[in-house]
Formats: C-alpha cells, structure tokens, sequence
C-alpha cells in the first residue's frame, strides 16, 4: 500500500521522469508498448435521426459523429457543387478544461484539420452533392461532439468522419422532368437513394515524442511530450497528410 | 390522417398506452468528471456529467448553488440545429434543470459551493428534458451529492383521446398536450411541471396521475444503475472492503 | 447591482403574518388580500399607434409594443409568417436588473413563458400571416418591457402581450398579378391578427413545501417563497401551459387544486382585459 501512495505522489510531482522509468523498460504506464495504439471500436449507424453517424472510441477517448444533410444555393462561384461543412465541438462535457463559451482553440484546429482532409476533391467530389445545377445542392454538415477527451482526440475524429461518411445515403430527390414546372422545394425519399461516392478511405495515426516515438498518445502523454505530428494515410498507402501542431524539433520526423 | 394509436391499441413504436420505451443506463463511464451518467429511453440519449461541489462562484450563499449548462447536438434532432451564441431553449432548459435539483439536493450541506451540471443531448427522439433529469439523478449519485431521494421525470399526452406516457417526437408531432413532470417517488412530491400546447383543464389530473406513475415506475430501473456501478467498484476499494 | 437581500426579521415577520389569519381565522397576507385574492388588475391601450398596450397588476407594470415587418419565409415552411416574442427587464423595473448585455436568466424565463402559451399553445395563426407563399410573409415581433417589477411578471407579461396583440393591426394587402402592394392605413382600413384562442397566466407561490398557496405573490412574497407555479388557461377552460419555478416541491393533490382553481382565478383577468376592449 506504501508503494502505492508513493507510486502516485511521484507521478504528481514528477510526470515526466514517471513516464521515463516506464519507457526505459519498453513499457508505458498503461501497459502499452510504445507502437501499440489503444483498443478502437466503432459503430456506425448509432443516431438514427440523422443521414449517418458514427461513434468511435479509442481508449477512453469517444467521439459522435453526426451527418445532416440539408437543401441549399450551391455557391455564388460555382454553379455546380454543393457544400461540405465540418465542425468538431469540445463541449465541457467532456473535460474539465473546456467550460463555457466561445469555442476552444483546440475545437478551431480540429475543424480545420478535418475540413482539409474531407473537404478536398480528392475525398469527395462536390459535384455528386448538385441537384439542379446554379438552383439547388446539398449541404453535407459534419458535426464531430467529442463526448471523453482523453488523448488523441484527433484520429477519433478522423475515423468518425470516415465511418461517417461511408454510412451516409445521398436520399433520391424527385424531380419533375421539366424543372420549370418545380414550385418550391423537391420532395425527397430517404428510403431510396444511394451511398455517396468517395473516392478513397482514410485513416489517421498520431505519434507523440517522449524520450521516445509514442503511438497514439493518451491525454498525460499529450501534455508531456515535446512534440506530436499526425500523418494521413489512403487506401492506397499514400499520405494525404501531416500536420504537426505546437512547438517541435526538426529530428522528430520519424512516422 | 395520421394515425398514432391502432384499433388494437398499439402505438406507432408497438407499445401500449401506459408503458415506458425501453431504457438503457450507464453510470460513471467518464473519469475526468466527479459523477457522469448516460440515459436512453427508446431513442432519446442524453449524457449528463456533474462536477462538485466546488468553489463556489459569485456572491457566496448559505446554501449550494447548483447550475446547469445544457447543449444539444447539432446532429440529435431531425432537422440540424445551428449552434448559437445563446440558445435561448438551452439556456431554459438548463435553469429548469438546476432548479429541479435546487429542490432534491441537500444544499444546506454545501455552504458557499456550488454544483456544476452539464447535459448533452445525442439525439432528441421525445422528451428530452424528462430523460436529461433522469440522467442527471444518476450522475449526482455518482458524484455522491446528498439527494433526499431520487428525481425521475416522465412525459404524458393525451392523443385521440387517450392518455399515453413517454411520447416519442412522431407521437409529439400530433400537437396534444405534452406534460413533463419531475417526482421525488418515495413521496410522490412534484418537483418540476412543465405543459406545452392545450389540454381541457377537466383532463388535468388524470394526465399528471400517468406522468407520476411514469416517474415512479422508473425508480427501480435507476435503482438498478446505480446498484450495478457500486459492485463493479467494490473490488477497487480493496481488501478491507 | 447586487439584489437587496431579505433580512431575517423581515422574513419572520411575513412568515407569521401568514401563519395568524384576521379576524374571522382567514388568512391576511400584508397587503390585506387573502390567499386567493389578485390584486387591481388594469389594462390600458395606445391611442396613438395599433399594438401598443399596459398592463398593471398591482404596482408590477409591463408595457408590450408590437410591431410587424414583411420577410422572406422559411424554406420549408413556405406558408407561415414569423411571430417572435421579447422580454426585456429593464432597470427601471428593479435595480436588481442592468441595462444591456446579456438577457439575463430572468427575461429568458419570460421569454420563454411567452412563447410556451403563444407560440406552443397555438394562439396565433401562423398561416393567416401568409402574403405571397414562399416569398412573403408577416414577421410579427411581440416586444415587452417590464416597467416596474413588484413580484408576478409572468402574469402582467402575458396580459401584456395579449391585449397588444388583439389590439395589432398590420396594414392591407392587396395584390395585384405579381405586385404585392402595402397600403397605408389612411388607404385601407387595417386589418387585427387571426387570434385562435386567448391565454393567460395565472402564478401561484407556495410556501411551507406547498402547505400554503397565495395567488398573485407580490415581490416580497416571492423572496421568502419556496417556489412557484405559473398556470396559463384561456377562455374555453383550455390550460396552455404550466411552468414552475425553483424550489417547488408540492403534493400531487395540491398541484391538481392549483391548476382547477385557475379556471375561476383567470376570470379576473379577463375581466379587466374585456373592460379595455369596449367593442369586442
């Protein structure tokens, strides 16, 4: 029991050289060598009121993802396209450090680095999302709600999103045959209706350095370690992606 | 016309009149938080998180305060929500909810602090504000805040007629009455009502009667949640236990 | 500013007032009504301008303006016009209020009061407000302003907003192939809002974990309250909707009795709200 306490008031008082003992043996705290991720698991089709939704847990960390798809204008500059909107939300809920107000600056990256990724052509092509070419196209909202911030939540998210999408029904829109005879908005049928093209599946890891490369860091491994970059990876092996936030070394470009 | 209740009785989801959609509860699966909780009656699910008591904010009374933050989801209804600045429901939702507890938690135990709720809503499919109490009842246990009893909340309406319990959005979309009422059950005492659209006042009391019974047959079922979280938690406590 | 606190005497002093009773043993609060008694009801109308309407109970004073402006519909909802509802409270009405910033959790009640028994409750019609579906419609704002908060704002407000609605008229329209023309009222005589049913509110506080109810509680009342019920009927015997405040803790029975005895109670608001409309 001593050893215990002791245990405890050394990793309060000092993480760091806590986290170096264990990696001196190839182990982490959790049990985890330094290239095993944490157990995933994901479920799609969760909220059913919505065109398709994902929850991803990764550890501790758990996401929703929720995908609504709406009418809208396509954009003043291209007739053609429709609209993909993601936003990830850091609620309080799902840690202590967030409370509310104005959205954390972790929530801005996070939607920024999810709309690189899903937003691009090479993802998804806009095209698809066009009803009636300069009159109508759909929006396709992405919300992430990060539901436990324990670590990593940024590979949670790109699953999410990814999982997400593949479950989505684009629904069939009826359309008359001669369009100027279309008062108002089309009726749609959700029943009927098809998947939406996409163009390749990705997938995200996350590296941490603390005195070592760490894999899918958790939350105190994110708050100790001196640098961390994501990498994008396709289908096809090749990446889409890297982003490294924070202050870094140049010498951590292991992935 | 649509129709909600068949000429067997049943209801769009195949339940009868007076029985609650099926509930699924999950207590103290957040470890950041002092207590959380999740609640899901048919398909409305709601997370509910408590921290404290703690520091209290403000001007420092002789009782706790309790406040509530309550979000929803920009996916959890039918139509997507814009997430605002001030969400004028939210912000009325959540102080309904404080101040439903204001009545359940012993505050007189808690001098100058104050308890901090937070609700999330993954999808709204009906009754929203009667499953966050429920959730957040679970999630004050498990943060141990002294309660005088339980709080369960249940919806009751009337359609073609008949009084049902625990509407879902479809059956809320025939525009009756919706009435929410938050019940401490030992003593069947009324801590919150809410009613939304019209009901003759003679069909009053038989509406609240239905909400009450709702409330009080959900005890044992938040009993249970409760029941299940302390035994997977005795074996952490140690051999002294 | 920072809300005068209560101080103990005081608070004793209304308590035994309400334990004793008058004379013939029937409780006298100490403005002299007894538990179900309201106090004066009055509602005034603008003269100058369509909508505008005061309603008093009491010393608690609230002043409605409606206004009304043409808007593009919703989307999906082609056919119906806008009806938005505001409550400010401002400083003149307590200093426990500031001016400006954010809506305080006070005025998000009412707020909130007013669209549950309007909005929810179905009072207006929402199609009647249609010009031209999908491309024009009537946005109506109900704006309330509490003057003077003397306890019961929910009440005064919703009297407020009701005897400015029926006193609203929005201008003419006529139209003419693909032309909608707005005539002024001296063209046209203007026509009132389609008003399904009429409700108002009725707030009960309760007192000794809901031994004792008193109708229409003044400010100092409401401060030593355990909580309170607002209860909003209209004149078909209809509830529209029912909200409680904090610290409610009542009997089944006891919140049953609340709600039957509104029926008789908003009869007095009515009353004084017919007397402002003499033709109606």
């Amino acid at each position: 029991m001593a050893d215990e306490i002791a245990a405890e008031t050394f990793k309060k008082v000092y993480p760091r050289e806590f986290y170096s003992r264990f990696l001196e043996h190839n182990v982490r705290p959790d049990g985890r060598s330094r290239e095993d991720p944490r157990p995933c698991a994901i479920a799609p089709g969760t909220i059913t009121s919505s065109d398709g939704s994902c929850l991803v847990t990764l550890g501790k960390t758990s996401v929703v993802c929720g995908i609504k798809l709406e009418f809208a204008d396509p954009p003043l500059d291209n007739d053609n396209v429709g609209w993909i909107v993601p936003t990830v939300t850091l609620p309080p809920l799902c840690s202590d450090r967030f409370t509310p107000g104005p959205p954390p600056a972790e929530a801005q990256r996070l939607s920024e680095f999810i709309t690189d990724i899903f937003c691009s052509d090479t993802m998804l092509d806009k095209h698809d999302l066009c009803i009636i070419p300069g009159k109508l196209s759909w929006a396709l909202y992405l919300d992430i709600q990060c539901v436990n911030y324990d670590g990593n939540v940024v590979d949670a998210c790109v699953l999410a999103a990814m999982a997400a999408l593949q479950s989505v029904t684009l629904p069939k829109v009826e359309l008359p045959s001669d369009l100027s005879d279309l008062e108002g908005l089309p009726s749609i049928d959700r029943s009927a209706g098809h998947a939406l093209n996409l163009k390749r599946t990705v997938t995200s890891c996350t590296f941490a350095v603390l005195d070592d490369v760490l894999t899918d860091p958790c939350l105190e491994e994110e708050d100790l370690c001196s640098a961390s970059m994501t990498v994008v990876v396709d289908d096809a092996g090749s990446i889409c992606s890297m982003c490294s936030p924070g202050d870094s070394n140049a010498e951590d470009t292991r992935a | 016309m649509p129709e909600y209740i068949s000429v067997e009785g049943l209801r769009e989801d195949g339940r009868r009149a007076n029985e609650l959609r099926r509930v699924e509860a999950n207590v103290g699966m957040f470890p950041h938080a002092d207590g959380s909780a999740y609640f899901q009656q048919g398909d409305t699910k709601v997370v509910a998180i408590v921290n404290g008591p703690k520091q209290g904010v403000g001007k420092a009374g002789d009782a706790g305060k309790v406040v509530c933050d309550f979000e929803m989801a920009a996916f959890s209804t039918t139509q997507r929500r814009k997430p605002l600045r001030l969400d004028r429901k939210n912000a009325e939702l959540g102080s309904k909810i404080a101040s439903t507890f204001e009545s359940a938690i012993m505050t007189d135990l808690y001098p100058r602090s104050q308890i901090e709720i937070s609700v999330q809503v993954l999808q709204a499919d009906g009754g929203v504000l009667a499953v966050a109490i429920n959730a957040v009842t679970l999630a004050l246990m498990d943060a141990g805040v002294a309660m005088t009893d339980f709080v369960c909340a249940c919806t009751a309406s009337v359609i073609d007629g008949t009084n049902v319990l625990d509407i879902n959005h479809y059956e809320a979309s025939a525009q009756g009455p919706e009435l929410t009422i938050a019940v401490l059950p030992s003593s069947s005492t009324i801590v919150m009502a809410e009613m939304k659209s019209r009901v003759h006042g003679d069909l009053y009391a038989g509406l609240q009667d239905l909400a009450i019974v709702g409330g009080t047959t959900l005890l044992p079922l938040l009993k249970k949640a409760v029941h299940d979280r302390t035994r997977a938690m005795l074996p952490c406590l140690g051999p002294a236990a | 500013m920072r809300e005068r606190l209560l101080t103990t005497c005081e608070r004793e002093f209304i308590h035994n007032v309400m334990k004793e009773g008058g004379e013939d043993g029937e409780l006298v609060r100490l403005d002299g009504r007894g538990k179900s008694e309201m106090r004066r009801v009055l509602v005034t109308l603008g003269r100058q301008q369509y909508g505008q309407a005061t309603a008093s109970i009491g010393n608690t004073q609230a002043i409605c303006r409606v206004s009304c402006s043409i808007v593009r519909p919703h989307e999906d909802r082609p056919t119906k016009g806008f009806v938005r509802y505001g409550v400010t409270l401002s400083p003149m009405a307590s200093p426990d209020y500031d001016a400006g910033g954010r809506p305080s959790a006070a005025s998000i009640y009412l707020t909130r009061l007013l669209e549950h028994i309007f909005r929810e409750a179905r009072a207006l019609d929402d199609e009647s407000l249609c010009i031209v579906a999908g491309e024009k419609v009537w946005a109506v704002s109900v704006n309330v302003t509490v003057t003077n908060d003397d306890g019961n704002m929910e009440d005064a407000c919703a009297l407020a907003a009701l005897a400015g609605l029926m006193h609203f008229r929005r201008p003419y329209v006529s139209i003419a192939g693909q032309d909608v023309v707005v005539h002024p009222f001296d063209e046209h005589e203007p026509v009132s809002l389609a008003i399904n049913h009429r409700p108002l509110n009725v707030t009960t506080a309760l007192f000794d974990n809901g031994d004792l109810a008193l109708v229409d509680p003044t400010k100092i009342e409401l401060k030593v309250a355990d909580g309170s019920i607002s209860v909003a009927m209209n004149t078909h015997g209809e509830i529209c909707g029912i909200n409680s405040s904090e610290g409610l803790a009542v009997d089944p029975e006891q919140m049953e009795a609340i709600v039957a005895a509104t029926k008789h109670r908003v009869t007095h608001l009515f009353t004084a709200l017919n007397k402002a409309f003499p033709k109606e």
